[in-house]
């Protein structure tokens, strides 16, 4: 490696979410860049946490004094009360209902703020940004935490086809959009109808779309996001160092592999390649203008 | 080595500036500053095609200029990596100017010291990796008329 002035030796991290939506077309660019802000939250407090099973009557109670204590609360039966007080919390946490048949009540700040139908899953962020008080929470359905690594995540963007005209020239046609992400999984295990989901991306979260028949679940976008310093946030014009938020377009062209080791956490790694047109939107960075 | 008063031991930065006659922000000579260096550039011009003359020699009738180099563009903010990418995007398949100059000339006053590659088709790609600083490698090649793929020390970048 040479020195030269713009050599920079600091860490730049990534947290991947997987999302069944295309968020940038449900969701304003503001809102999503708060996910720079949850990434951080998940990485450096939730990652690797054990799901919380929620059983009939017991209660989730979530403020500033009592944080998520994991990243999945699954609710398998109907809890009494679901209740987020957002004041002073800076948090991302999720909430799976996996009861079949009941409809969950979840109230944020003494009011109901959403009612989460059986088999739905959301990604719930409490103060999404560094000091804009309002809104003090977002909900993104169907979204997901996929995971964060320290070393071989990446995002490439390649020359693909080239084309001989007849001047001699090359002309390029297309590009190489290619994704690795080796995800660790913070979502070991739960089991829906008996049966046991280690898989991070499996159909056990999917929600109520599998007609895109993507890989084995209907997660089909996949967002790349940035993790800020410690105790750096972003806020709501989401001006930040480092590089946008880039949402990919899973259609065609994944494979997953899975491993599993006696006491060590269970590995997914999705590899995503895909040949288009060099105009063509297969990543999207997303960024408040 | 003789050390001379003439002698300089530092590394050099570069600056890379673009030039388009057919997009509209890269139409004004020099160009756009497109970011930095980072670290070496590769630079080659080799013999493109010969054609066979009566007298049986072949000669040389193109060559072919090719740069591969890496820059850590605009990445100050994520708008600006975003819309440094986006740009040099734009400039795919349309002829371009690539001038690598000492890092601070202001634009306008390239004099001496630059290596300019001349009518190259760009195509910028984005590498983006866990705990690695963000890059754009840009690759620029044509084959074009013997002699004119590279200029040293140009005046200006049109």
């Amino acid at each position: 490696m040479s020195f030269t002035q713009t050599t920079r030796l600091n860490k730049a991290g990534y947290f991947a979410f997987l999302s069944k939506d295309n968020l940038i077309e449900t969701n304003a660019p503001e809102d999503i860049v708060s996910l720079v802000n949850a990434s951080q939250y998940i990485a450096r407090n939730l990652l690797g946490t054990t799901p919380i099973m929620v059983t009939s009557g017991s209660e989730i109670m979530v403020d500033a004094n009592n944080p998520p204590q994991s990243l999945l609360y699954c609710c398998k039966a109907l809890p009494s009360d679901v209740m987020i007080t957002t004041n002073n919390l800076r948090s991302a946490f999720v909430i799976l209902n996996d009861s079949e048949l009941y409809n969950i009540d979840i109230g944020i700040d003494t009011q109901s703020a959403y009612t989460l139908a059986p088999g739905q899953m959301i990604l719930i962020v409490t103060s999404p940004y560094k000091t804009s008080i309002t809104p003090n929470y977002f909900i993104f359905e169907g979204v997901i935490p996929y995971g964060w690594t320290a070393e071989d995540m990446s995002l490439k963007v390649g020359k693909g086809d080239e084309v001989r005209i007849s001047t001699g020239d090359t002309m390029v046609q297309s590009a190489i959009t290619e994704v690795n992400l080796p995800g660790y999984e913070q979502f070991s295990f739960f089991s829906i109808n008996g049966k046991f989901f280690p898989s991070a991306i499996d159909s056990a979260y999917t929600v109520t779309d599998p007609d895109l028949g993507l890989i084995p679940a209907s997660l089909r976008y996949l967002l790349i996001v940035p993790v800020l310093p410690y105790n750096e946030f972003v806020d709501r014009d989401g001006v930040y160092a480092g590089v946008p938020i880039y949402q990919i377009d899973l259609l065609n062209g994944v494979t997953i592999s899975q491993e599993w080791n006696a006491n060590q956490p269970n590995k997914s790694t999705l590899s995503f390649k895909k040949d288009a047109g060099f105009n063509e939107e297969i990543a999207v960075p997303i960024y408040v203008e | 080595m003789a050390f001379s008063t003439t002698t300089v031991l530092s590394k050099k930065v570069w600056d890379v500036w673009v030039y388009c006659g057919s997009v509209g922000e890269y139409s004004t000579s020099p160009g756009v500053n497109v970011g930095q260096l980072d670290g070496d550039a590769s630079l080659k011009v080799s013999p493109g095609d010969t054609l066979k003359l009566a007298s049986g020699i072949e000669a040389t009738i193109s060559e072919n200029g090719e740069a591969t180099f890496t820059i850590v563009g605009h990445g100050e903010n994520a708008a600006a990596f975003k819309n440094n990418y986006e740009s040099l995007k734009g400039l795919i398949n349309k002829s371009c100017n690539v001038a690598f100059v000492p890092a601070g000339t202001s634009s306008g006053s390239f004099g001496t010291e630059n290596v300019k590659l001349s009518n190259v088709y760009l195509f910028p790609e984005l590498n983006i990796q866990a705990n690695q600083v963000n890059k754009i490698t840009v690759t620029a090649k044509r084959e074009t008329g013997v002699g004119t793929a590279v200029t040293i020390n140009a005046t200006n970048n049109s």
